[in-house]
C-alpha cells in the first residue's frame, strides 16, 4: 500500500494505491492520523482510484478514519472509488455512512458544502444488498 | 491443449500465520483460479474470500497466551470440473461458537468489522466452517465457474 498526501481546498487529500488488508491497515491508520494531526486540517478526501484490493479489514480501517475525522469536527469524502471497492462498501453497509464523490474536485465541493455537483453517489445498497446495518459492527 | 473444464488440478501452500502471508495466499489462489478458466470478476471475489479466511487465521488462531504453539495455516485449492474448492485450515484454538461467529458484525478483535465470513459467503457459492476448540478451524469454500 502506498499513500501520498496533498493539500486541497480546506482539506487533506490522501491518495492510496496498492492493497489494503491486515498487513497494511495499521500503517494506513497511523500515517493518515499522523498527517491529520501534524497539518491540523480537519477534513479528509481519500482518493481510492489506484486501490487494487481491499478486504473487510481494509474497509474497517477506512471507516475508522472517517470516525476519527468526524470526531474532530471534520468531514471525510471518498473520491474516485473503483467499482469493485464501491460494491464492497455497499455490501458492508458503509456506502450509507460515507459520502462518495466521482472525482477529487467533486469531493472538494462536498467538503465545502456545495453539494455533489453530479459527482456523489447516494448511499444506497447495491444489488447484493448490505451485509451489515449502518453501525457496521466496527468498534474502532 | 487440454480443456480446463476436464482437468483436475490441485495446489497446497503451508504458510506461517503472519499478516504478510495473506497476500501470498490470495495471489497464489487467484493465479491457480486463472489457470482454471475463471473470469477476472470471479477471481477478484475469490481473492477477497481467501484474504478473509487467512486473515481470520492470522487474527484468531494462535492468540498470545492461548496455550497453542503457532503451527501455521494451510491453503489448498482443487479444481474439479467447473468447481474450485478452496480450504483454509489452521491448528489453532478453534471457535467456541461457530453459529455466533457466522453472524454478520460479530468479532472479538477490536477495530475489526466482523464481516469476514459474510464476505466469504457472499463471494463464494458454498461455504462450510468446521472448528474444534483446541484443535483448529477449517473453512471450505466452493466457487463454480460459469460455463455459459
Amino acid at each position: 500500500m502506498n499513500l501520498t498526501f496533498h493539500r486541497g481546498p480546506s482539506c487533506l487529500v490522501a491518495r492510496m494505491s496498492g492493497e489494503l488488508d491486515l498487513s497494511s491497515a495499521t500503517a494506513f491508520k497511523e500515517r493518515v492520523d499522523q498527517e491529520l494531526r501534524s497539518t491540523g486540517i480537519p477534513n479528509l478526501v481519500l482518493n481510492l482510484r489506484a486501490l487494487d484490493f481491499v478486504d473487510s479489514t481494509g474497509l474497517g480501517a477506512i471507516l475508522g478514519r472517517m470516525r476519527q475525522v468526524t470526531a474532530g469536527g471534520g468531514k471525510m469524502v471518498l473520491a474516485a472509488v473503483p467499482p469493485k471497492v464501491l460494491s464492497m462498501l455497499e455490501m458492508a453497509g458503509l456506502a450509507t455512512l460515507m459520502p462518495v464523490a466521482r472525482t477529487e474536485d467533486d469531493a472538494f465541493r462536498l467538503i465545502s458544502g456545495g453539494g455533489p455537483a453530479g459527482g456523489a453517489t447516494p448511499g444506497s445498497a447495491g444489488e447484493r444488498g448490505a451485509i451489515a446495518g449502518s453501525e457496521g459492527g466496527a468498534t474502532e | 491443449m487440454s480443456d480446463a473444464s476436464d482437468a483436475q488440478n490441485r495446489m497446497c501452500l503451508r504458510l506461517s500465520c503472519v499478516p504478510s502471508n495473506i497476500a501470498v495466499a490470495r495471489i497464489a489462489v487467484a493465479t491457480f483460479a486463472a489457470g482454471q478458466g475463471f473470469t477476472v470478476p470471479d477471481i477478484e471475489e475469490i481473492k477477497v474470500a481467501v484474504s478473509e479466511a487467512v486473515s481470520n487465521a492470522v487474527l484468531y488462531a494462535y492468540p498470545a497466551g492461548g496455550g497453542i504453539t503457532p503451527a501455521g495455516v494451510t491453503i489448498s485449492a482443487l479444481s474439479r470440473g467447473d468447481e474450485l474448492v478452496v480450504e483454509v485450515q489452521d491448528s489453532g484454538v478453534g471457535i467456541p461458537d461457530v453459529k455466533k461467529a457466522r453472524e454478520p458484525g460479530f468479532t472479538t478483535a477490536p477495530g475489526h468489522m466482523g464481516l469476514g465470513l459474510s464476505f466469504m459467503e457472499s463471494f463464494m457459492d458454498d461455504l462450510s466452517l468446521e472448528s474444534s476448540p483446541g484443535k483448529g478451524t477449517r473453512v471450505r469454500m466452493v466457487k463454480r465457474r460459469c460455463t455459459g
